[in-house]
């Protein structure tokens, strides 16, 4: 019997008689048993399982062994995956983070980044929306751009996605049961080789195979409970009517009903998610296959997210293993109900003395503004009749696979080729009514747009490389070349369609100019990298790639991309060698260059025509003619260029019981591709993308992992990761960069010598109470006048200095225990609700008033009020993410073929923050955005 | 390139530059500039900011300044990338020559005239603006022109494509012809004193006098000229913006229509008002009477609606107009066919007869020569007599030469071009917007009225394009 260290046994470990290819595995209650030819000499097995400490043992007694399996803690021998191959953890001379399916978050999470929140130093996880099925916008040590995309590039199974591709996110298509691992690549050693997109780093993610092991059989089971945290608050029906009786007017009368708006928009979510999964080998080809179907109501009412997702992975080898095949198909189907969101703004807005709901059926017996009847675009529409009477619905169906050859030469099998073909495709269906009878499309009766198909995606990858290795053991050398091609292809085609009134009829003039579009763009790309290896002890690695994309002019469109990195594994040295508590200490120098082309229209180069629609004719004499207006364009366009320089120290102790890392790195983007607001006059458009200025990142990033009890019983492991980076626009214009900058809204602006997004403010003046004064802004330069010269630049910015995760696990025999937080500080957000009673005086319609109206009183927000420094707060917070309880009975049940897992746990657990306004995490502090909400679940699990 | 290889091309090119006067906030906003900082707006509902006009106290930072700032520099930008496309090299380039590059040539002088009509906005409205042309187009930030250098410019561009642009009343409705840049001329002109400090009134009486010459006629109802099928008043309007109800746009002459405080759905041949906006008391003091009983342009809607303005905000308080109606002549309104029900076919006169024999009455009244007094109180007499009799050439309602004056002149602009985006122009010219000459209703925001700083003659240059353009400077003031 074979059994781990908690004396459970271990199905599927590998039993091999040494020097023999004699062997079997381990069944499910971790037996075996092996004939061994009385010829043999040898005695002695070798017994292997992975993660565990491979283990020798010199056969004495032929009956009744028990052989327990130490946990391999050195994790060190473990494999990452790099770019284009794979390397071992030790040698890695980049920053690369890993986390295995074993670290991730212990919660049933809906998208994948939710596996590795908190856990990786210098990747901040933020969710994007409360939205069922909404993803995360993930950011790997402070972004490069100022306003291309600082999305990270993610490679799923050896295929890059790039684009949303429909639906609410392309992460969020997979089924996070079936992730085996993240990788993610920081430095630019690292990520250099896929050149031009790796600015942002790379995450590279795989998905579970099978292996040779027994069929097994997984099913997990989740419910979900969620809620909303926090209601922004607004007046009270009561409050509401105090404040119109003081003002003696309202601009709509007041109503005698008391309404809380938001209470009627929001619900109690509930989600149900379920997973099978099947993997073994079939006739030698080991297999995984698995379905997951997850099933989610949002806390907006009327939004729902239905998703079916499955998986076949197949990793069959031939030719006594030269042959290596990798196949990997993925499908999903999406089905999403889109609440619309403007309930959430207009639920906070709305006169709370009104009723939902009315007896007059004319709008469907719902409450709206009648006096507007007429031009129900000046009205507000009531937040429930939003939900009710309009229907969004999405449907995304997509693809992705590939199929990975990898052949070893019979007659050189140092020398491997492999080729990968991979696609990724999908075809989106979208629908859109309104009711006859829903207030804004009474007057035009409805309307009805249905687009099937609304986008199909294609597309295409092919790449192919060649890999050499060699070990040299006379001069104490290891070497490995890589050099490879990649063609990628990208097709998007969009429909268009006429839209109908509710009755049928189609609206004169909707028909599209065209039916269809078919953006497109792709990648040519040439790779190459050497790895040198000098007595396990001195390391470099260094790469190329040349990149060309089709979205640049002739003269800008190739780039050169390249890297270097140096390690040295001080440990190996003899005066280390024999250290009991040094395990591990490595050094790691790099340098390396990437690029940056996300983003960009396909076409922006270009001058381009675009045609308005039937319904913008222009008239000249009596005939009407169709528009074309031209595009903005910058012929100029060319590759964002980051320059990292990275240095890092690799550590452990007491045989890495405590390991950790710290990297300091620095990060010079240039040719920043900008959406610049430029002077009137010069292009088609005031804001246009220009390679503009040069921004820098640096940073310490520090991780550490402690594992301070391990014994039978009881286990504890802590992970805590910080993060510091500070980023700094150094250069805007090739002249005189003495202003203020580029703004990139009306209160943030990217000035040379602060971080992008600081706020550039007026100084508020207050009275001796402490009260801001209304309109009255500091005359800084006490020229009489308030102006844009009294503005100053605060220093502070939405980019959060300060990163912290930590998160930590407690295995108490059969109990588990776990808990995440993550804190971010040196953050700030502009917080600017109504708070001033031209809200309900002088607009059309009456709208409600925040509560910090009765910290201002302000009668109107007049031009200098709307910038001043009395709206910016510290969005400083510590978050509890995650808390969670299992308990696992093990393979106690029907004869110890079946094991049973129950786990509890909460996500978004609480908030410690000054922030008044939502949430202190929100993007950009967007008050209006869909609430994160708190979620309880309860999930189980079978193995069999 | 595909756009400019036909003469067709040219044509939607030509056609897609205008449409930005009908399809942007140009019109829309422009208006509000004009008309909300006089006595003959208030807004009830602040929209885009525009409450701060009548206050007569911007600043850089307000939001409604942008508007018309940013509309009309796009404009210019669309321009001058056609007047690039139109240029010499590139039409023989593409193969045209003769009758047909001639035909070319004809759209780029239309594209100059708009871009002057831009021009003139902004000298207007902001002094000294940016000065984009098609040299800078796509390289340079533009450099900012004094208000006297782009009078200059626009008086050299404006005579110089005269000769290219199509004889009087022979182009298509909705493109311009010589009598266009006459009449902008003229405007100009007139008001050369606000823009350069000397006086151009000889010339303002000269390019009147062409545009007269060319046998321009008032129509017969003042009450035809601001309706749905206006179209059909090709004897008096010399330029329009084109509108159609199949084509949408809220920023049409729909708030001409539905913005008027109070006027019913039966009259503006809509739906009911918006109560957008209605008068200061000041306005129906320059009528007769505030009906149609002997002036028939006072067209003013009081039903429901109080004289006085005693709070800009309430929609009852001041009276308003049904000058816009999307009705026919014969009084029935015109189908709407599209998925609004509710978007305007009125045509907006940007130039018309009437304001022309305006400008040449007051000109002569300033001292400019090549005109005479006897001709001037003709053609005022004209207006008048259309306005008491529906007929022009009546007597009733005539004044006599000693009634002639340069406040009458003002007050018959106020009678006769009321909301059609003159009053702040007019007032500037008499030196009335800032000053105690003339108060109205909450004119800097007091009740009766009162005098404000005189840079509120000027609009600035917007924050953000000051930000953004390191060449500008901001105008005295502000």
């Amino acid at each position: 019997v074979v059994t781990d260290e908690l004396n459970q046994p271990l199905p599927g470990a590998s039993v091999l008689l040494k020097g023999t290819s004699i062997g079997t595995v381990t069944d499910f209650d971790g037996q075996f048993s092996l004939d061994i030819p009385i010829s043999n000499s040898s005695n002695i097995i070798i017994i292997s399982y992975i993660g565990y400490v491979t283990k020798e043992i010199s056969l004495k007694n032929f009956n009744n062994l028990i052989v327990a399996l130490s946990e391999d803690i050195s994790t060190l021998d473990e494999v990452v995956l790099i770019g284009y191959g794979t390397q071992k953890k030790k040698d890695l001379t980049g920053s690369v983070a890993s986390v295995s399916s074993k670290d991730f978050q212990k919660v049933p999470v809906t998208n994948v980044e939710g596996l590795i929140a908190n856990k990786l130093p210098g990747v901040q996880i933020t969710p994007t929306s409360g939205k069922p099925g909404a993803g995360s916008s993930i950011l790997i040590r402070g972004g490069s751009s100022l306003s291309a995309t600082n999305d990270p590039l993610f490679i799923i199974d050896g295929v890059p996605i790039e684009g949303f591709n429909g639906g609410p996110g392309f992460l969020s298509q997979l089924n996070p049961n079936d992730i085996e691992s993240f990788t993610v690549l920081k430095d630019a050693s690292a990520a250099a080789i896929y050149g031009s997109r790796a600015s942002n780093g790379v995450v590279i993610i795989t998905t579970k195979k099978g292996s040779q092991d027994g069929l097994q059989i997984n099913i997990s089971s989740n419910t979900r409970v969620s809620t909303i945290i926090k209601k922004a608050s607004v007046l009270t029906a009561d409050q509401y009517r105090e404040v119109v009786n003081d003002l003696g007017f309202s601009r709509t009368p007041l109503g005698n009903a008391s309404t809380d708006w938001q209470d009627e928009i929001y619900q109690i979510g509930f989600a149900s998610e379920h997973n099978i999964s099947l993997s073994g080998a079939f006739k030698s080809i080991p297999y995984r296959a698995s379905v997951g179907y997850l099933d989610q109501n949002g806390n907006l009412k009327t939004g729902r997210y239905e998703r079916l997702t499955a998986l076949l992975n197949l990793s069959p080898k031939f030719f006594d293993n030269h042959l290596k095949i990798d196949l990997n198909l993925k499908g999903s189907f999406e089905d999403e109900r889109i609440a619309n969101e403007n309930a959430l703004w207009t639920s906070t807005a709305f006169d709370p003395t009104q009723p939902v709901y009315v007896e007059d059926q004319t709008y469907g017996g719902y409450f709206q503004y009648t006096q507007f009847a007429d031009n129900p675009a000046i009205a507000l529409i009531n937040p429930i009749s939003m939900l009710n009477q309009v229907n969004r619905n999405n449907r995304n169906k997509r693809s992705v696979g590939n199929i990975q050859l990898d052949y070893s030469l019979h007659f050189l099998p140092d020398l491997h080729i492999n080729v990968n073909a991979g696609y990724d495709i999908s075809r989106g269906e979208f629908s859109d009514s309104a009711q006859a009878n829903y207030f804004p499309s009474d007057l035009s009766g409805g309307y009805i747009y249905f687009a099937d198909p609304s986008r199909e995606v294609k597309n295409l990858l092919f790449e192919s490389y060649l890999f050499y290795s060699k070990d040299i053991e006379s001069i104490k050398s290891k070497f490995d070349i890589t050099a490879g091609y990649s063609y990628n292809d990208f097709l998007t085609t969009n429909y268009f369609y006429p839209t109908y009134r509710a009755d049928g009829v189609k609206f004169p003039n909707s028909d599209p100019v065209f039916p269809f579009d078919k953006p497109s763009h792709s990648i040519i790309s040439f790779y190459g990298r050497f790895n040198y290896n000098y007595d396990s002890k001195y390391l470099l690695t260094a790469s190329l790639r040349r990149d060309g994309s089709s979205r640049f002019a002739e003269d800008n469109r190739w780039g050169l991309f390249p890297s270097v990195a140096l390690a040295w594994k001080i440990n190996e040295e003899n005066f280390l060698k024999d250290s009991k508590t040094l395990s591990n200490l490595k050094l790691r120098l790099s340098y390396g260059v990437t690029g940056q082309q996300d983003g960009i229209a396909n076409y922006y180069y270009q001058t381009g025509y675009n045609t308005g629609s039937l319904n913008n004719q222009y008239t000249f004499g009596d005939t009407s003619y169709t528009t074309v207006s031209p595009q903005a364009f910058n012929p100029d366009l060319k590759w964002e260029q980051t320059e990292s320089f990275n240095i890092g120290f690799d550590f452990g102790f007491i045989d890495n019981r405590i390991s950790g890392s710290i990297d300091l790195y620095k990060k010079d983007t240039k040719d920043l591709l900008n959406l610049t607001t430029v002077p009137l006059g010069v292009n088609f458009s005031n804001q246009l993308l220009l390679n503009i200025g040069t921004m820098e990142n640096k940073g310490i990033e520090f991780n550490l992992n402690a594992s301070p009890i391990k014994n039978d019983n009881l286990s504890w492991d802590i992970n805590f990761n910080a993060t510091y980076n500070e980023n700094k626009i150094t250069k805007l214009t090739n002249g005189n960069d003495e202003g203020v900058g580029l703004f990139s809204d009306a209160t943030l602006v990217n000035t040379v010598g602060f971080p992008r997004n600081t706020f550039y403010l007026y100084h508020q003046v207050y009275n001796s109470d402490g009260m801001p004064i209304e309109g009255q802004m500091l005359d800084v330069n006490n020229d009489g006048m308030i102006n844009a010269d009294d503005r100053y630049i605060t220093n502070k910015s939405t980019l959060p200095r300060y990163l912290f995760g930590f998160s930590t696990n407690v295995q108490y025999k059969k109990w588990n225990f776990n808990a995440s937080f993550h804190a971010n500080l040196d953050h700030y957000l502009f917080f600017q609700p109504y708070n001033s009673t031209v809200a309900i005086t002088d607009f059309q319609v009456s709208q409600n008033l925040n509560t910090l109206y009765y910290d201002t009183l302000f009668r109107f927000n007049d031009d200098a009020q709307r910038y001043s420094d009395f709206y910016l707060q510290n969005a400083s917070f510590l978050r509890m993410d995650n808390l969670s309880i299992g308990y696992n009975f093990g393979k106690t049940l029907v004869k110890s073929k079946l094991g049973l897992g129950l786990n509890f746990s909460i996500q978004n657990v609480f908030t410690i923050t000054n922030y008044t306004g939502l949430d202190p995490e929100a993007i950009r502090g967007s008050e209006n955005g869909y609430p994160v909400p708190r979620v309880y679940a309860l999930g189980v699990n079978f193995d069999f | 390139d595909k756009q400019f290889n036909s003469v067709e091309g040219y044509k939607q090119g030509l056609v897609s530059v205008y449409s930005n006067l009908a399809y942007s906030t140009f019109l829309r906003f422009y208006w509000s500039m004009q008309e909300y900082t006089t006595d003959m707006a208030v807004s009830t509902w602040n929209d885009g900011g525009d409450g701060i006009y009548h206050e007569l106290a911007w600043s850089a930072d307000s939001p409604a300044i942008t508007n018309v700032y940013n509309a009309a520099i796009n404009m210019i930008t669309l321009c001058n990338n056609y007047i690039n496309e139109a240029s010499p090299d590139k039409v023989s380039a593409r193969g045209f020559s003769g009758s047909e590059a001639n035909q070319i040539e004809q759209f780029k002088s239309e594209a100059r005239f708009l871009r002057a009509y831009c021009f003139w906005i902004l000298m207007d409205c902001y002094g000294n603006p940016p000065f984009p042309t098609e040299e800078t187009l796509g390289t340079t930030a533009p450099s900012q022109i004094q208000r006297a250098d782009l009078f200059d410019f626009l008086e050299n561009e404006l005579t110089d494509i005269e000769s290219i642009l199509a004889d009087p009343g022979t182009n298509e409705w909705g493109r311009p012809d010589k009598a266009a840049a006459w009449a902008l001329l003229a405007r100009m002109y007139v008001n050369a004193k606000v823009y350069t400090g000397q006086e151009h009134y000889t010339e303002a009486i000269t390019y009147s006098n062409r545009i007269i010459d060319e046998g321009y006629a008032l129509e017969d109802r003042y009450e035809w000229l601001m309706l749905g099928d206006n179209n059909l008043n090709t004897n008096e309007f010399i330029w329009t913006i084109n509108y159609d109800n199949t084509n949408i746009t809220w920023y049409s002459t729909n708030f001409l229509a539905l913005g008027p405080a109070g006027v019913p759905g039966s009259i503006n041949g809509m739906s009911s008002s918006w109560q957008a906006f209605r008068f200061t008391q000041q306005v129906p003091a320059l009528f007769p009477t505030a009906d149609t009983s002997i002036d028939k342009r006072a067209m003013f809607y009081t039903n429901g609606q109080n004289l006085e303005v005693n709070s800009i905000t309430t929609s009852t308080d001041g009276y308003s107009a049904y000058k816009y109606r999307n009705k026919k002549r014969d009084g029935s309104p015109i189908e709407q066919n599209n998925n609004f029900g509710n978007i305007s076919d009125i045509d907006f006169p940007v130039f018309r007869l009437a304001e022309i024999y305006l400008i040449y009455a007051e000109s002569v009244l300033r001292g400019g020569t090549g005109g005479n007094l006897t001709l001037a109180l003709d053609y005022v007499n004209k207006i008048r007599g259309r306005a008491y009799a529906n007929d022009p050439s009546s007597t009733l309602g005539n004044i006599t030469s000693t009634q002639l004056t340069l406040d009458f002149i003002l007050d018959e602009r106020a009678r006769e071009l009321y909301w059609e985006a003159h009053r702040r122009t007019d007032l500037i010219r008499y030196n009335r917007l800032t000053t105690g000459d003339y108060l109205w209703a909450w004119k800097g925001n007091a009740e009766a009225g009162r005098a404000v700083d005189d840079k509120y003659n000027l609009f600035p240059i917007p924050t953000s394009d000051l930000l953004a353009n390191p060449n500008l400077q901001q105008i005295e003031g502000f």
